[in-house]
């Protein structure tokens, strides 16, 4: 059978001692970077990425593959320990895995992050040997409006996402966009709100701004709520890590749907990890009975984006590869690294290079393994992270962003930037505007302004090419969908409650009330 | 008579004005790239469509921050100002002030001579520092910098002064 012949090769490739290896060395390194304060996924994976150059194209991509899991789960464990996370799609978990933490059960999340994200991977790869073909013919048929009308609705659901108003979640996205604009535009070859400044010319970095608008606002943030701060530097033992029955019940079915979300979302071009984790909490508040809970400490809120970020990850390289563009940051960073190996992305690339597509697959299966091994008795020491008193903690944290943004281009201005970007971050927080929204406009920014214009283009002016074709009218009604469900009067009521609420305990206005 | 207005929402108030100035702010920067057509579409043409739609949206969030319907006497007392400001302030300053000197310490200096300060001047930013613990911080801090940076990760970064 083809399916499993094509998993069974994928094996022979990534099972030689050699490459386990190299596996196992990216996936250490990759946690033991990726696990630092206010270094994310991207910074870690970038950091690391020189060594793999001095192998073969396939240990160098299994050695990435490993860094790439190590990183994404040393990003998670930050995001859920210090509210740190390094990508859009750890921002998700830290909505949920961080509140579990500061309630004192921070070894749960991690250690169930570890066990869904290698079911995941389980069940990724099985849907990608099964429907890659297919799949990829149908991504294929994908022209510029469709990928314009995809980024809109990604981008509407990121902005109903938000704590609070949807309007505020729309302005962040919109900003997010304007953020993206920023730089030399590649069609005309003007530069954009550069202010005349050679540093911004390349755009701001997705890395800069993460660390800003997270890592240092919430430094800040922290910082000034002094004495109210919660406290989360409490004495854990060990037998507290280890996830009770009632943990994994309810995380069957979120890991089996956020599993299914993420290959869904995955196979789309230009969706990636982060609408998927996006998408699949908003789900898991849907379906769930007490949805209350969420942001909050929902293990839910924990395995289903993570089930669907790891899916996500794995099955986004097939379009990622036979068409070329990106999910997201980190899946550009792969696909510079793998043409950096020599392996070019295109059409052709599971027929020409089967080896490095099917290793590649089944190399992320074996590092989500590793991972799962590694991680399990070293759960205890990233928790022991969090007893560090706050004031031991923040000097470190900001020894580390200033250094690891300096460390990416070897440039001042970053950490100019980086301090800016966290003074602005802070004052989104006081405003009760969240970045997370910002973030994937950003990101989507430049792309959707190509697809824009080459689908006006294509169209002659005539916006109207948006609803003719019915893969792209499909993805607008989706996203409006989502925009009219959030603003349902019941649903806006118990939203405005909840979050009104809960923003303001501790917020900048909390009185006597 | 005047029309009476009290802010219901604060926050909502100076957001939806924040976005309402970015978003202006951007369109009349776009406005000085060309726009093109939208078949053809200049550097200006999605800049300008996308600070207007922010301006828009800043201006309906401010709108709806507004109670226009209140009587000016129930208008949220300012007590306590001063304290909050001084409480986010610190921080603030600190933090900032500490990143800057790393800033202009790291190409002159080096990366020890650069650290130190750092974690000195931030920890000036707790409202409660505790300085004596900050020097072993800082000199533990330099040294670990040095080992995972320079020695760990190879970043060609000067150490010394």
């Amino acid at each position: 059978m083809e399916l499993f012949d094509n998993i069974a090769f994928g094996f022979s490739v990534a099972l030689t001692p050699t490459t386990l290896l190299y596996c196992f060395i990216g996936v250490t390194f990759g946690t033991f970077i990726g696990v630092l304060p206010g270094i994310g996924p991207l910074a870690t994976i970038g950091l690391l990425l020189p060594i793999t150059f001095h192998l073969s194209p396939i240990e160098g991509i299994v050695m990435l593959a490993g860094i790439y899991y190590g990183a994404l789960y040393g990003g998670s464990t930050t995001a859920i320990l210090l509210n740190l996370p390094g990508t859009a799609a750890s921002v998700v978990v830290a909505l949920d895995g961080h509140p579990m933490a500061k309630a004192g059960r921070p070894g749960p999340p991690l250690v169930m992050t570890t066990l869904v994200s290698f079911v995941a991977a389980c069940f990724a790869i099985v849907i990608i040997a099964a429907f890659a073909p297919p799949l990829a013919r149908f991504a294929l048929r994908f022209g510029s409006p469709e990928y314009f009308s995809l980024m809109i609705m990604g981008l509407l659901g990121a902005a109903a996402l938000v704590h609070g108003s949807l309007l505020k979640g729309l302005a962040m996205v919109v900003l997010g966009l304007l953020l993206g604009m920023i730089g030399l535009d590649l069609t005309t070859g003007i530069e954009r709100f550069t202010f005349g400044s050679v540093h911004l010319a390349d755009g701001l970095s997705f890395v800069v701004v993460i660390i800003g608008l997270f890592g240092l606002a919430e430094v800040l943030n922290n910082l000034a709520m002094g004495s109210a701060r919660p406290n989360v530097a409490q004495r854990i033992g060990w037998r507290e890590l280890i996830p009770n029955r009632e943990d994994l019940k309810t995380s069957v079915m979120p890991t089996v749907r956020g599993s299914a979300l993420g290959s869904a979302l995955g196979v789309l071009p230009g969706a990636g990890a982060a609408i998927a984790s996006f998408a699949a909490y908003a789900v898991e508040k849907r379906v769930s009975k007490h949805p209350e809970r969420f942001g909050k400490g929902a293990m839910e809120g924990v395995t289903a984006p993570e089930a669907a970020n790891n899916a996500a990850a794995q099955c986004s390289f097939i379009p990622t590869l036979s068409i070329g563009i990106p999910g997201d940051a980190v899946m550009a960073l792969m696909l510079g690294a793998m043409m950096i190996h020599g392996l070019v992305p295109g059409p052709g690339i599971i027929e020409n290079h089967p080896d490095f597509f099917w290793g590649l697959v089944a190399s992320f299966w074996i590092g989500n393994l590793l991972l799962l091994i590694l991680n399990l008795p070293l759960v205890g020491i990233w928790v022991r992270m969090l007893r560090t008193p706050y004031h031991l903690l923040y000097p470190t944290i900001l020894t580390f962003i200033a250094i690891g943004v300096y460390s990416l281009h070897r440039s001042t201005f970053d950490v100019l930037l980086v301090t800016g970007l966290g003074v602005a971050g802070y004052l989104f927080i006081r405003l009760r505007a969240e970045a997370a929204p910002l973030l994937l406009g950003l990101v989507l920014g430049p792309l959707l302004e190509q697809n824009l214009r080459r689908s006006m283009l294509l169209s002659r002016g005539d916006p109207m090419i948006f609803v003719e074709r019915p893969i792209s009218l499909a993805f607008l009604l989706l996203g409006a969908l989502i925009i009219l469900v959030v603003a349902t009067p019941a649903i806006k009521g118990w939203w405005a409650d909840r979050f009104g609420r809960a923003a303001r305990v501790g917020g900048p206005t909390s009185g006597p009330g | 008579m005047p029309i009476r207005v009290r802010i219901r929402e604060p926050e909502d108030c100076l957001s939806g004005l924040l976005f309402l100035f970015l978003g202006v702010g951007a369109a009349i920067i776009a406005l000085n790239y060309p726009i093109g057509t939208a078949a053809r579409m200049g550097a200006g043409y999605l800049p300008i469509m996308l600070g207007g739609l922010l301006a828009l949206l800043g201006a309906i969030i401010t709108l709806k921050s507004l109670d226009f319907s209140a009587a000016a006497d129930d208008a949220p007392a300012s007590s306590g100002f001063g304290a909050e400001l001084r409480r986010v302030m610190r921080p603030l300053v600190f933090v900032v002030a500490a990143l800057l000197t790393f800033v202009y310490l790291l190409p002159r200096y080096g990366l020890v001579a650069a650290v130190i300060p750092l974690v000195l001047i931030s920890a000036l930013a707790d409202h409660r520092p505790r300085l004596l613990m900050a020097l072993p911080l800082s000199i533990g801090l330099a040294v670990l910098a040095v080992l995972i940076f320079v020695h760990g990760l190879g970043l060609p970064i000067r150490v010394w002064p």
